[in-house]
């Protein structure tokens, strides 16, 4: 499928490359990535746009730095020295942060669902009715290639990748505009809760437990008081709705896989279900 | 004995057990560790375990650890320190696990001499709390680092709410020994902490339980190791046996951060100081419904702030933690974003539809995910709910001219439709049809009214007056009926026979006593008397009933009334009564004793009648006894005669619907059954369903059917509704009193004696006989002292042999079902060990009383002290104590001479004469030990002898010399050696009926 323009020079492989994880066609799925992908689309030519999402597919972005007010990657083509593109957005200011604040605070049912990860549409209201705007209305691009288009194929690769991230974590466009989520947070006077210890070594959902320590020695609490020991379990039902603890998290809205995230889940929620209650029952019918 | 023990290391479950016999072990090892072979033989599935050897941590004397229960030595030291042992395991997979679990729950012993220790039963509720929380869907896919860099999917369970307050609890009460397990034996080793351990197990469960669904498609057992995104790699990864997440390092560093960050808002809830409550407020005008937003503050539930109010409230935190709560209640009920206005989070308004959509699905899934739900009183239940019910109006004109009703009488009534108390005529009910939503409101007060309710209301109006026999109304009134399934139904009380007799059947109305039967010759306390009442009731119109008064208040005697009444009626058919064969010669003795009138047939032993005479001789008694070995084998000829009434003994001997002794009896015909049982029946939903089949076939319906309609509703929710449904259905059946009911104690003597006559089995009765042949010359040929002697030596002989063949021939054989006495024992025991109750066993042999207790310890893995001459001082007054204070302690056996005169053991409410000094002031002042001041409890004496024997026959002479003496005779044994020969010949003598 690559053009004979690909086998004459060669790409540089990039071992580890930052890869857009979508396999073909428009890469973003949420509303709010295709919004940030179109201020793009209006700058780039197609031909220049396919070649970007190739890059991006195969992995050539080395690297991507999200900073306040703009994105800085390194790009390999088929030369040994990468190039350094910039992606520059318009910054809101302090006093526009404020007004943003205060619109949403006027508003907490958005606040809300943004706390939790949701990236409700009315958002983009939020910000017109004090006559501002969420996505940025132009770009400053840069990259030391020698294309003279601007944005070139590396620029729009790194775009694509961002666009992709977004995705996963879409208050980090307030970040590139300017703000970090967990301080509008403070400006609206709600404390941060999106300041989650992220430490991949240890599940959220394991029990904070205290350090080791000795064994008791006396010979009832070592081997067990009997039925003073005994914590009836809590009693067992099929739930009417299923699903209800994934649910209230929300949809992995980053979600990649053809399969519906909620959809898999529910085929195994349900026949876990039956599974857990005829364990619980003793119901197992090879027993008998 | 092996002492089965469990402990978790790195989320396993490690195997390991003590046992009886130690042995002398190289220094380190454990001296009383089961072998992997040992271990091995427990179960077939641990076959091909891991068998691995860890260091066991255990309280230790100064050279040997101290075995984990009394009933491995007699004498436990106090620990000294922690020291590490070498023991052998097996390493269980956890399906392995989970089998061993299932199998071990709430029990104490896997079979005889196989015990599940306190651990071991501790991680026994570890798995059902899995399982729970698996059916109940509390658990998140999940991702979690292992080896080096790389990362495995799990599905990790959820614990908050009162899971959360389950896992603190469990591990608070984790016993040591459950997490004292490590691979090495490191002078400095530290011990996990048991939440952790526990964790690190649970999980494994549940990941186990919810990988395994798809255990049987192609995709679990594939390798794959390229995917289209880290997605994709990680969800094949929970769903397959391979749980190593593949792909490059930074893209699952990066889905492990996207997980955790999803997840965080779990993290985030567990940390608040208060919860978000969902309140249902009724519409005050129109159709208009609120769901009210509050605030409920941890350290005070009591406390419901409006969501509003807290929202202006100083606490800068408040505003952020109500909104971060609220936006999670958004996934699970949409409608909740639209109740958060500028003024802050107050709740959202619907309509009927709504609310009912909130009542029915929401709330639920809210008050699992951790909210609150406050819900009106009438949706919940805890108002009297106003439900559609239907009544049968029976009419006074009903075919009673006949003047005999029977359960086929067939009565004419009409129905009548209700929503609380006003009757509904078919215009109304659709009307109500009509409402889209079904919640109504009725004279102000709002209640649910499902479609398919009115529905089936309208059928049954709309079919006009209707014509049923007895039985189906009896069923109905029951809630039993299939017609009627989905309305409540209830009758309209009138002064007719019929809702009289219903009123009886539910205890709603007393039920008259008959008079006594003439030829009854004992006297029924009072709540005898009702019991026999109920029975003959029963018996008259032809249903089964189940007799479950506790031990020792009189069941066979209430039974023998009730058949010497019937006799007394002009019954000539026989009545069949099935027992355990233990019981066969109490039964005849009782008869004896109370109705001598009623002629006893016993259908038992390789002598009994065979086919072509069996119904006649039958048909020649009032009352037939077998055993449910023999119903077994005689099926087809016991099925021939035609019985009055079929009696079930001990009828926990039935209480499996696929045993052949349950099917077997189920298939006899009889105008009544009654079945008798001291262990409660309604603990078992499975058992009653069998006895209540035999009882009254078809009235609980299938088994399939009963499984569905209660089994598994009351296994499940534990709500108490189809408890109290299946209550409902059974309780004119049952009749149960307790010997500490008010009603009852007052009736009961404080103490009550009971003679328990017991069978030799085979094996006793050739022992017998060979001991009788080897004495009579040795006692002829001897004069003097030498006769005297000689005498003394055979008494003790054939005492042995009555007690135990092991016990006389002192060979250390096999202890189970070569006794007939043991095992009746062991029966009675069992009520004892069931209902909490504690019992002193009295023996004069110390030997039989080792075997008492290893018996009794093997077969309900349950310690059981022994004191005799040789326990030090010190022991003795450590075990007095413990069995007055320690729940696990109900069984003591003693064998004293002076039947240890000074020591308290009032704890106990049973005491058992096992063997007899024939010494009345003995046996008394042993009795004393128990019924004494302290004891507040009514005790039950029971003295042990074998039927037929020289037990029987000693004990009557002692009864007749009682009463012409009024006094005790001579002391010890000493008065039997002066018989002449032909007393003693007549005394020692085995009696044919001896072996039954």
């Amino acid at each position: 499928m690559w053009g004979g323009y690909y086998r004459r020079r060669g790409l540089k492989k990039i071992k580890g490359g930052i890869k857009l994880q979508s396999k073909r066609g428009e890469s973003a799925r949420t509303w709010w990535g295709k919004r940030w992908n179109e201020i793009l689309y209006d700058k780039i030519d197609d031909n220049r746009l396919t070649r970007a999402r190739s890059y991006a597919r195969r992995g050539q972005v080395e690297s991507i730095d999200v900073k306040k007010g703009g994105v800085y990657g390194v790009v390999y083509g088929s030369e040994n020295q990468p190039y350094n593109i910039s992606i520059k957005v318009q910054k809101l200011g302090k006093d526009e942060w404020k007004r943003v604040a205060d619109s949403l605070m006027a508003r907490p049912a958005i606040a809300a669902k943004m706390m939790v990860g949701q990236m409700p549409e009315e958002l983009e209201s939020v910000f017109s009715d004090v006559g501002l705007s969420l996505f940025p209305d132009d770009l400053r691009t840069d990259c030391n290639c020698w294309d003279w288009a601007n944005p070139c194929k590396h620029i729009a690769a790194v775009y694509l990748i961002v666009s992709e991230r977004f995705d996963r974590e879409p208050l980090l466009i307030l970040r590139v505009r300017g703000m970090d989520p967990k301080d509008l947070l403070d400006m609206m006077g709600m404390s941060a809760f999106s300041d989650v210890k992220n430490n991949a070594d240890v599940s959220i959902l394991t029990p904070k437990s205290p350090k080791n320590g000795d064994l008791p020695v006396d010979m009832e609490s070592f081997w067990g008081k009997g039925v003073h020991a005994m914590v009836p379990s809590r009693p067992a039902f099929i739930p009417e709705v299923s699903l209800s603890l994934p649910r209230q998290l929300g949809s992995l809205s980053f979600w990649r896989s053809e399969e519906v995230f909620m959809d898999a889940l529910d085929a195994v929620y349900q026949k876990a279900s039956v599974a857990g209650m005829d364990m619980f029952l003793d119901d197992d019918n090879d027993d008998k | 004995m092996l002492i089965l023990h469990m402990a978790g290391i790195d989320g396993s479950l490690i195997l390991w057990a003590e046992k009886s016999e130690g042995s002398k072990a190289r220094k380190g090892r454990h001296p009383w560790s089961a072998t992997i072979h040992e271990l091995r033989d427990i179960f077939l599935i641990l076959r091909n375990s891991n068998d691995t050897t860890a260091t066991a941590w255990l309280p230790t004397t100064d050279d040997a650890p101290i075995p984990s229960s009394g009933m491995l030595t007699d004498i436990r030291a106090t620990p000294k320190r922690i020291a590490p042992w070498e023991v052998d395991g097996l390493r269980l997979s956890m399906a392995e696990s989970m089998v061993m679990l299932s199998a071990a729950y709430d029990k104490r012993t896997l079979r005889d001499g196989i015990v599940v220790g306190e651990d071991m039963k501790w991680w026994t509720q570890v798995l059902r709390q899995a399982s729970s929380m698996v059916a109940r869907q509390q658990y998140l896919p999940d991702a979690v680092p292992f080896d080096d860099q790389k990362y495995k999917a799990v599905w990790n369970p959820v614990f908050v709410g009162e899971d959360a307050e389950w896992i603190d609890l469990a591990a608070a009460k984790m016993p040591a020994s459950g997490r004292a397990l490590t691979w090495t034996a490191d002078k400095d080793t530290t011990f996990q902490p048991a939440v952790a351990v526990l964790w690190d197990v649970i999980s494994n469960m549940t990941d186990y339980m919810v990988r395994t669904v798809h255990s049987d498609s192609k995709r679990y057992r594939r390798r794959r190791t390229s995917f289209d995104s880290d997605h994709d790699a990680w969800l094949h990864s929970l769903r397959s046996e391979a749980n190593t997440i593949s792909g490059t390092t930074e893209d699952i560093q990066a889905l492990v951060g996207q997980i955790r960050e999803w997840q965080a808002p779990i993290g985030v809830m567990a940390s608040s100081s208060f919860r978000i409550c969902f309140r249902v407020e009724e519409p005050t005008d129109h159709d208009q419904w609120t769901v009210r937003y509050l605030v409920q503050p941890n350290d005070d539930p009591s406390l419901l702030v409006p969501a509003d109010t807290a929202w202006d409230s100083k606490d800068p935190d408040m505003r952020g933690r109500i909104l971060f709560a609220l936006g999670q209640a958004t996934g699970i009920c949409p409608d909740i974003s639209n109740g958060i206005t500028k003024d802050g989070p107050v709740g959202y308004t619907t309509n009927a539809d709504g609310a009912y959509q909130f009542l029915i699905r929401d709330a639920e899934a809210l008050s699992r995910a951790g909210y609150g739900v406050i819900l009106p009183a009438w949706w919940t239940g805890k108002d009297k709910r106003q439900r559609l019910t239907a009544r049968a109006n029976m009419q006074r004109t009903t075919n009673q001219t006949s003047g005999i009703l029977t359960l086929d009488s067939v009565l004419q009534f009409d129905w009548e439709v209700a929503l609380g108390d006003k009757t509904m005529s078919i215009a109304e009910l659709e009307a109500l049809a009509a409402l889209k939503s079904p919640l109504v409101r009725m004279r102000g007060q709002w209640s649910v009214v499902s479609h398919k309710e009115i529905q089936s209301a309208i059928r049954i109006l709309k079919k006009g007056p209707s014509r049923i026999p007895l039985r189906d109304m009896i069923k109905m009134d029951l809630g039993l009926a299939e017609t009627s399934s989905d309305l409540e139904w209830s009758t309209v009380s009138s002064a007719d026979s019929i809702t009289d007799i219903i009123e009886r059947l539910n205890g709603r109305a007393t039920i008259q006593e008959p008079c006594l039967p003439k030829h009854f010759t004992g006297e029924l306390r009072p709540y005898q008397r009702r019991g026999y009442a109920w029975l003959s009731f029963l018996r008259d119109l032809g249903l089964g009933g189940c007799l479950a008064d506790d031990m020792g208040l009189g069941k066979t005697v209430q039974t023998l009334t009730m058949i010497q009444r019937d006799v007394e009626g002009g019954e000539r058919r026989p009545v069949l009564l099935v027992c355990p064969t233990s019981v066969i010669n109490n039964w005849k003795r009782e008869a004896a004793r109370f109705t001598p009138n009623i002629s006893v047939m016993v259908h038992h032993g390789s002598s009994r009648t065979k086919s072509d005479t069996f119904a006649k001789a039958a048909a020649d008694h009032a009352l037939v006894v077998t055993s449910y070995g023999v119903l077994r084998r005689d099926t087809d000829i016991i099925q021939d005669v035609e019985w009055s009434g079929i009696v079930a003994d001990e009828a926990q001997n039935i209480k499996n619907p696929y045993t052949k002794q349950s099917q077997a009896i189920r298939s006899l015909q009889a105008d009544y059954k009654f079945a008798l049982t001291g262990t409660p029946v309604e603990n078992g939903v499975a058992d009653l369903w069998s006895i209540m089949e035999f009882l009254n076939p078809g009235f609980l319906g299938g088994l399939d059917q009963f499984q569905r309609k209660f089994i598994r509703p009351i296994q499940a929710d534990q709500s108490g509704e189809a408890t109290n449904r299946l209550r409902r259905a059974t309780g004119p059946f049952i009749l149960r009193r307790l010997k500490t009911d008010k009603s009852v104690i007052s009736d009961l003597p404080d103490k009550i004696e009971i003679k328990e006559y017991c069978a030799l089995t085979k094996e006793q009765t050739t022992l017998y006989a060979s001991v009788l042949q080897d004495a009579e010359r040795a006692i002829l040929e001897s004069e003097g002292i030498g006769r005297k002697g000689a005498i003394l030596g055979v008494l003790t002989k054939l005492k042995q042999v009555c007690n135990h063949p092991s016990h006389f021939l002192r060979d250390n054989s096999t202890i189970p079902k070569r006794s007939g006495k043991l095992d009746r024992l062991i029966q009675m025991l069992e009520e004892v060990i069931e209902t909490g109750d504690k019992a002193l066993i009295f023996t004069q042999f110390v030997e039989m009383g080792n075997i008492i207790k290893h018996h009794i310890q093997e077969t309900f893995g349950r310690e059981v002290l022994f004191l005799h001459g040789g326990t030090p001082r010190r022991q003795r007054d450590i075990m007095v104590e413990r069995f007055g204070n320690d729940d696990r302690i109900q069984v003591f056996v003693v064998s004293l001479k002076a039947g240890g005169t000074g020591l308290n053991l009032t704890a106990a409410n049973h005491v058992f004469h096992f063997d007899r000094w024939w010494n009345p002031a003995v046996e008394d002042q042993a009795t004393d030990r128990a019924f004494r001041i302290g004891q507040t409890k009514n005790v039950q004496v029971r003295k042990m002898m074998c039927v037929g024997t020289l037990e029987e026959k000693i004990d009557k002479m002692i009864e007749q010399k009682k009463q012409i003496a009024g006094s005790v005779v001579g002391t010890g044994e000493g008065w039997i050696a002066n018989m002449s020969n032909e007393e003693l010949r007549e005394v020692l003598a085995l009696s044919q009926e001896a072996m039954v």
